[in-house]
C-alpha cells in the first residue's frame, strides 16, 4: 500500500471497503475494550463534546495542501479578487456588482462574511435572501428595514411625506410615530425612489443577494434592474456613496436568466468557487478536527492527558488506515460537500461509547450507510404483522401486474392466503398451524398508516365519489428490501407466503 | 423520566444538544408521539437552552409558526387579560414579528438578544444561550412550500447560526419530503429504533406508576402492580403482533382494566388483598377472548372505550334491515350493474318468452383465464364499482322483479304480455323517488352533476358486497348467480 501522504492516487480502491477493516484497528479496539480504565467515560465525553462544537464551525479546508499544480487555491483567488471589489467600493466610491457562483457546500457565503468582516469602513450592509424575500415588495420592505435599523433613519418616509404634503393630510396617519414606524410599505411605485436613496446615504452601501437565481425570476426583475442601474450610475469621486451588489447563487445559467436591460447593467464579473479537488482537504480537515484538543481541566490533569496521547494516536492510525481512506475517496468522489463530511464525522462520533472509545473503519462505514446511503426504508423488520401481510400481498400484486392496487385487492390476497394456509387439517396443541387471522378493521388500520407514512403514495385524484377502499395506491417498498426484512423476522408463514409464486 | 427503549436515542440527542448542527431530521415510523414526548423532556431539562415545540397539525399556517416559535422562545404566555398580545421587545417599534420571514427572523434575532442580556442580568453571563426550534409532523410543512426551504435553513438566514437549531420530526422519510432542486441543506438524520416487546411491556408499566401517581382511583393502586404486569404481558403477547404502539395497546388496557381488578378482588379470599396464583391464571385465561375482541373494535376505533366496556357496538356497516323491499331490490340492482360488465346483461337476465322462471346457468370467466405475458384482469369487486346510466339500473331491476317477485297478473285485464306488468311497476316515479332518495343517503352514489341535463344521470353502487349478499338472503335472490365474476 502506498502512504496515504501521497498526493496523486488511481481512483479505482484498491479493495472493496466493505471489507473488514484491517486487524490492526480491530486488535487495537479489543485492547482497548479490555482496559477500560475508570477515566474513559468522561474523558470520551468531554472529548465528543469538543468535536463537536468544532463541528459547528469548521475550519476552512486547506485545500489546497496537496495541489501543486496549481499555485493558489481556488477559492483564495476569488476571496482576493471579492477583496478588492469591496475595497475599492468603500474606499474608492466606485459601483460593483459581481456574481459568486460555485457548488453548494463550495464557501461562498463563508467567503463572502469573511470579505464583509475585512472591509475598512462600516459599511451598510443589507442582506436579501431569495427564499425569504420571494416578491420584489416583500424585498423592498426588508431593505426599508434594515437600512432603518443601520443608518436609524426611515429613508422610504420622504416619500410618503411628499405624498402627504401633495393630498390631502391624512388624519389616520401620526407623522411623528411614522418617523419611527417603518411599517409603512412603500408602495411599488417608489422602489426606484427607494433604491436611488442608497447612494445619498453617509457610508457606502453592499447589497448581499443569497440566492440571486430566484431574484431573476421575478416579474421584470424591477428589483435586479434598480439596484444594477444604481450601480452603474455610480460615479466615483462624485461625493456619493457607493454601492456594491453581490449575488451568491449554484445555478449556473443564471446570467442567462437575466433580461436584456439586466444583464447589460450587470457587469458581468462572475467568481466561481469550487469544492477542493483532492481528498487530502478531507483528511486533513478530518484529522484537524477529530484532534480537537480538550479544554483545560485542573481536576484530573494526568487522566485528560494519558486520554489525549491514546486519544491521538488512534487518531493517527484511524486516518491513516486505508479502509477509512478507500471510504472517504467513495464518498468524496461522489459528492465533494463539505456538509456531508461535517454529518459523517457527526454521526462518527456519536457513535463512539466506552467499550469503543476510539473511531474506526467498520463506524465510518456504518454511519456512511446512516446518513449517505440511507436504505430506503431501514425498519420492515419491525413492522407489526399486518403491516408486512399488506406488503407482502402488494408485491404479489406487483409481481401479477397490477403496480398500483386497491385496499380490497390486498386484503383479497390475504385472506385468500389465510384460507389456504389454513386448509390444510394439521392442529398443533389444539391450535391451527396456519396464518394468524387479522380482521379487516386492523389490516384498514395498517394500511392507513402506510398511507400516513408516505409508503403508499396516491396515484389519483382524491374524490369524494370513491370509498377508501377503493383508491389505487403503489408501494415504495422494493422486492428485495420487503424479503430481507421478512427473513429477518423469522416468521415461517411470511417467509413461505413470500416466496411462493402467485 | 427515562423512557424503554429511549437510552440510547436521549444520549445521542444529550451529546448533540452541546453543540447542536443547524438543522436536525428526526424520524420515527412507529411511535412518533412516544419520541415527541421524550425529545420535550430531553429539551426540557437542558441547560441554557430555550427551545419551541410546535406541531405543524397545529400551525397550519406560517403566521401561526412564526407566533409559537417566537412565544415559546421567549417564554412569553399570551395571557387573556393582556389581551393574548404575542411576545414583542420592549423598547422596539410596533412592528408585528408574525408579518414575513423577514420580521420572523427579525423576532428571532431579538430573542436572542432578550436572552442573553437577560442572562448578562443575573451573576452568570449566558454567553451562548442556545435556541431550538422542534418542529413535530414535519411533513406537514410540505404544504407552505414557501417557508419549508427557510426553515431547513434557519440558522444561516437569519445570521444566528450556531446558536440555533432546527429539529423536524417526522414519520415520513426526508427523501420523501425534500423540497425539489437541493434547495435545503441535507439534514443530519437521527433514526429511532422500533421498541421491542419489552419495551412496549415496561411502557405499559411505566404508564400505570404515573397514573397512580397523578390521579389515584380504585382500579389504580400501586398495590396492584403486580397483578397489573401480569396483565400487560398478557394482553401485549396477544396484541403486541398487531400494532407495535404502546398507546393503542394502553388505550386497550385501560379500556380492560378495571373490569379485571374489579373481578380479581371479589374472587381474592379476603379483603385489600390479590388473589392467589391460580386464580390469576383462570382469570387471565377468561379475559384472553375479551382482550381480542377488545383490540379488534377498540383500534380502528370503531367504538371508544367506555362504550365497548357497557357492550355497546356502533357498527356503521352493518345492513339496514329496516329498509322496505323495493329500496333493497334497487340496492341489489345497482350491486349488480356496478359489478357486471354491461355486456354481460342480456346473458344473465334475457329469456325467451317461453323461459319464464327457468334460470339460465351462465358462468363468467372472470380472471381465471390467461394467456401467456398477459395480465390477469382483476375482479371489479377488488377495483371498486363500476358507473352505470340509470335505464340500466331500471332494466335490471325489473329483470330481478320479475324473476323474484309472484304478481297476480290476473287481475289485470290487458295485460298478457309476460313482464308487462312489472314493466309497470319499476318503471313508476315512486321508483324514481326511491333512487333519489337512496342517493341522498348516499346507499347509492350519483357520479354526474345534478344540474346536468342531457343523457340520463350516471349512479354508482355504495354498499359492500356484504351487506348486498345480506339484502339477497332477504329477497331471496341468488346473487351469486347473478354476478359475472366469482372467485
Amino acid at each position: 500500500m502506498p502512504s496515504v501522504q501521497q498526493p496523486e492516487r488511481s481512483q479505482t480502491p484498491e479493495k472493496s471497503p466493505r471489507l473488514p477493516s484491517p486487524k490492526r484497528v480491530n486488535i487495537r479496539a479489543t485492547n482497548s475494550a479490555s482496559s477500560i480504565a475508570h477515566y474513559v467515560g468522561p474523558c470520551l465525553n468531554m472529548q465528543k463534546r469538543a468535536i463537536l462544537r468544532a463541528l459547528q464551525s469548521l475550519p476552512d479546508t486547506r485545500a489546497d495542501e496537496g495541489d501543486e499544480d496549481e499555485e493558489q487555491p481556488r477559492n483564495g483567488i476569488v476571496m482576493q479578487q471579492l477583496d478588492d471589489l469591496l475595497k475599492a467600493t468603500v474606499t474608492r466610491g466606485e459601483g460593483n456588482s459581481c456574481l459568486l457562483l460555485g457548488p453548494r457546500g463550495s464557501g461562498k457565503s463563508r467567503i463572502v462574511e469573511r470579505c464583509l468582516a475585512n472591509v475598512p469602513q462600516k459599511p451598510i450592509i443589507i442582506r436579501l435572501s431569495g427564499w425569504t424575500e420571494c416578491n420584489d415588495r416583500l424585498a423592498m420592505r426588508e431593505i426599508a428595514h434594515q437600512l432603518f435599523q443601520q443608518t436609524g433613519t426611515a429613508y422610504s418616509i420622504d416619500e410618503n411625506d411628499d405624498t402627504d404634503a401633495a393630498g390631502e393630510d391624512n388624519p389616520f396617519l401620526d407623522t411623528i410615530e411614522t418617523e419611527q414606524n417603518q411599517l409603512l410599505l412603500p408602495p411599488p411605485s417608489h422602489l426606484p425612489a427607494l433604491i436611488s436613496t442608497l447612494p445619498t446615504l453617509s457610508r457606502p452601501t453592499i447589497v448581499i443577494i443569497d440566492s440571486f437565481d430566484l431574484f431573476a425570476l421575478h416579474p421584470r426583475q424591477a428589483l435586479l434592474y434598480c439596484l444594477l442601474d444604481t450601480v452603474q450610475s455610480c460615479r466615483a469621486g462624485s461625493g456619493r456613496s457607493a454601492l456594491a451588489v453581490v449575488g451568491i447563487t449554484s445555478r449556473l445559467d443564471t446570467t442567462n436568466l437575466l433580461e436584456k436591460r439586466v444583464k447589460s447593467r450587470f457587469s458581468g464579473r462572475t467568481l466561481r468557487t469550487a469544492h477542493p479537488r483532492v481528498l487530502n482537504a478531507w483528511t486533513g480537515l478530518v484529522q484537524e478536527v477529530l484532534s480537537t484538543p480538550l479544554p483545560g481541566n485542573e481536576d484530573n490533569e494526568e487522566h485528560v492527558e494519558t486520554w489525549q496521547s491514546s486519544w491521538k494516536t488512534n487518531i493517527d492510525a484511524f486516518i491513516s488506515d486505508d479502509a477509512v481512506e478507500t471510504l472517504l475517496r467513495e464518498v468524496f468522489a461522489v459528492s465533494k460537500d463539505i456538509r456531508l463530511l461535517r454529518n459523517l464525522l457527526m454521526g462518527l462520533v456519536l457513535q463512539l461509547t466506552e467499550d469503543s472509545p476510539y473511531p474506526s473503519a467498520s463506524h465510518l462505514s456504518a454511519v456512511i450507510s446512516a446518513q449517505r446511503l440511507r436504505l430506503q426504508h431501514g425498519e420492515l423488520h419491525a413492522l407489526p404483522y399486518p403491516s408486512l401481510c399488506l406488503l407482502i400481498a402488494c408485491m404479489h400484486s406487483r409481481t401479477a401486474g397490477h403496480d398500483t392496487f386497491t385496499f380490497e385487492m390486498l386484503h383479497g390476497r390475504f385472506t385468500r392466503q389465510v384460507r389456504t394456509s389454513t386448509a390444510a387439517p394439521v392442529q398443533v396443541n389444539g391450535g391451527s398451524v396456519g396464518m394468524v387471522r387479522c380482521p379487516r378493521p386492523v389490516m384498514m388500520g395498517a394500511f392507513e398508516e402506510f398511507i400516513a407514512s408516505r409508503i403508499f403514495v396516491c396515484v389519483m385524484p382524491a374524490t369524494a365519489i370513491v370509498s377508501k377502499e377503493f383508491i389505487k395506491y403503489r408501494c415504495t417498498v422494493e422486492f428485495d428490501d420487503l424479503r430481507k426484512a421478512v427473513a429477518r423476522t423469522g416468521h415461517a408463514h411470511l417467509k413461505r407466503w413470500m416466496n411462493k409464486p402467485q | 423520566m427515562d423512557t424503554p427503549g429511549y437510552h440510547e436515542f436521549a444520549n445521542t440527542i444529550n451529546t448533540l444538544l452541546t453543540s447542536p448542527p443547524p438543522f436536525l431530521y428526526i424520524r420515527d415510523s412507529i411511535t412518533p408521539r412516544i419520541t415527541s414526548h421524550v425529545l420535550n423532556s430531553i429539551l426540557a431539562s437542558a441547560e441554557n437552552l430555550r427551545y419551541a415545540h410546535i406541531d405543524a397539525i397545529a400551525c397550519f399556517t406560517p403566521r401561526l409558526i412564526f407566533d409559537s416559535v417566537l412565544n415559546a422562545l421567549a417564554r412569553w404566555f399570551p395571557r387573556w387579560s393582556d389581551g393574548c398580545t404575542n411576545w414583542s421587545e420592549e423598547d422596539a417599534s410596533d412592528e408585528a414579528y408574525n408579518t414575513s420571514l423577514g420580521s420572523f427572523m427579525r423576532g428571532l434575532r431579538d430573542v436572542r438578544s432578550d436572552a442573553t442580556s437577560a442572562g448578562k442580568g443575573k451573576a452568570k453571563a449566558i454567553e451562548d444561550a442556545q435556541m431550538v426550534i422542534l418542529i413535530e409532523n414535519a411533513d406537514r410543512l410540505t404544504a407552505m412550500p414557501n417557508l419549508m426551504v427557510p426553515l431547513t435553513r434557519l440558522a444561516e438566514l437569519s445570521q444566528l447560526d450556531t446558536s440555533l437549531s432546527v429539529i423536524f420530526l417526522s414519520r415520513v422519510r426526508w427523501e420523501d419530503i425534500r423540497p425539489p432542486l437541493g434547495a435545503s441543506p441535507d439534514p443530519f438524520v437521527v433514526d429511532v429504533q422500533p421498541l421491542t416487546k419489552d419495551d412496549a411491556t415496561q411502557f405499559l408499566e411505566a404508564n400505570y406508576l404515573r397514573i397512580c401517581a397523578e390521579n389515584p382511583c380504585d382500579a389504580y393502586d400501586p398495590s396492584f402492580l403486580p397483578l397489573y404486569k401480569q396483565f400487560v404481558s398478557a394482553v401485549v403477547s396477544i396484541n403486541f403482533p398487531f400494532t407495535h404502539d404502546p398507546n393503542e395497546l394502553a388505550y386497550v388496557i385501560a379500556a380492560q382494566w378495571p373490569h379485571f381488578i374489579g373481578a380479581a378482588l371479589r374472587e381474592a379470599s379476603d379483603e385489600d388483598a390479590l388473589p392467589d396464583e391460580p386464580t390469576r391464571m383462570r382469570l387471565l385465561r377468561s379475559f384472553t377472548a375479551s382482550m381480542t375482541t377488545a383490540f379488534e373494535s377498540l383500534y380502528p376505533r370503531d367504538t371508544h372505550a367506555a362504550d365497548w366496556v357497557e357492550g355497546l357496538s356502533t357498527d356503521t356497516n352493518a345492513p339496514s334491515s329496516s329498509l322496505p323491499r323495493m329500496h333493497k331490490y334497487i340496492l341489489l340492482a345497482s350491486y349488480i350493474a356496478s359489478s357486471n360488465p354491461p355486456k354481460t346483461d342480456l346473458r344473465m337476465f334475457g329469456r325467451g318468452l317461453d323461459e319464464r322462471g327457468k334460470k339460465k346457468k351462465r358462468k363468467g370467466g372472470g380472471g381465471a383465464r390467461q394467456g401467456a405475458g398477459k395480465v390477469a384482469k382483476v375482479p371489479q369487486r377488488l377495483i371498486g364499482p363500476s358507473s352505470f346510466p340509470l335505464d340500466r339500473l331500471v332494466a335490471i331491476l325489473g329483470a330481478l322483479v320479475e324473476e323474484n317477485e309472484e304478481y297476480r297478473v290476473e287481475v289485470h285485464e290487458g295485460m298478457s304480455i309476460p313482464g308487462e306488468w312489472t314493466d309497470m311497476e319499476v318503471s313508476r316515479v315512486g321508483v324514481l323517488g326511491t333512487i333519489s332518495e337512496l342517493t341522498r343517503m348516499r346507499l347509492l352514489q350519483r357520479t354526474t352533476a345534478v344540474d346536468k341535463l342531457d343523457g340520463p344521470p350516471v349512479l354508482k353502487c355504495a354498499i359492500s358486497y356484504e351487506t348486498a349478499l345480506e339484502y339477497a338472503r332477504e329477497l331471496g335472490v341468488p346473487l351469486v348467480d347473478l354476478l359475472w365474476e366469482t372467485d
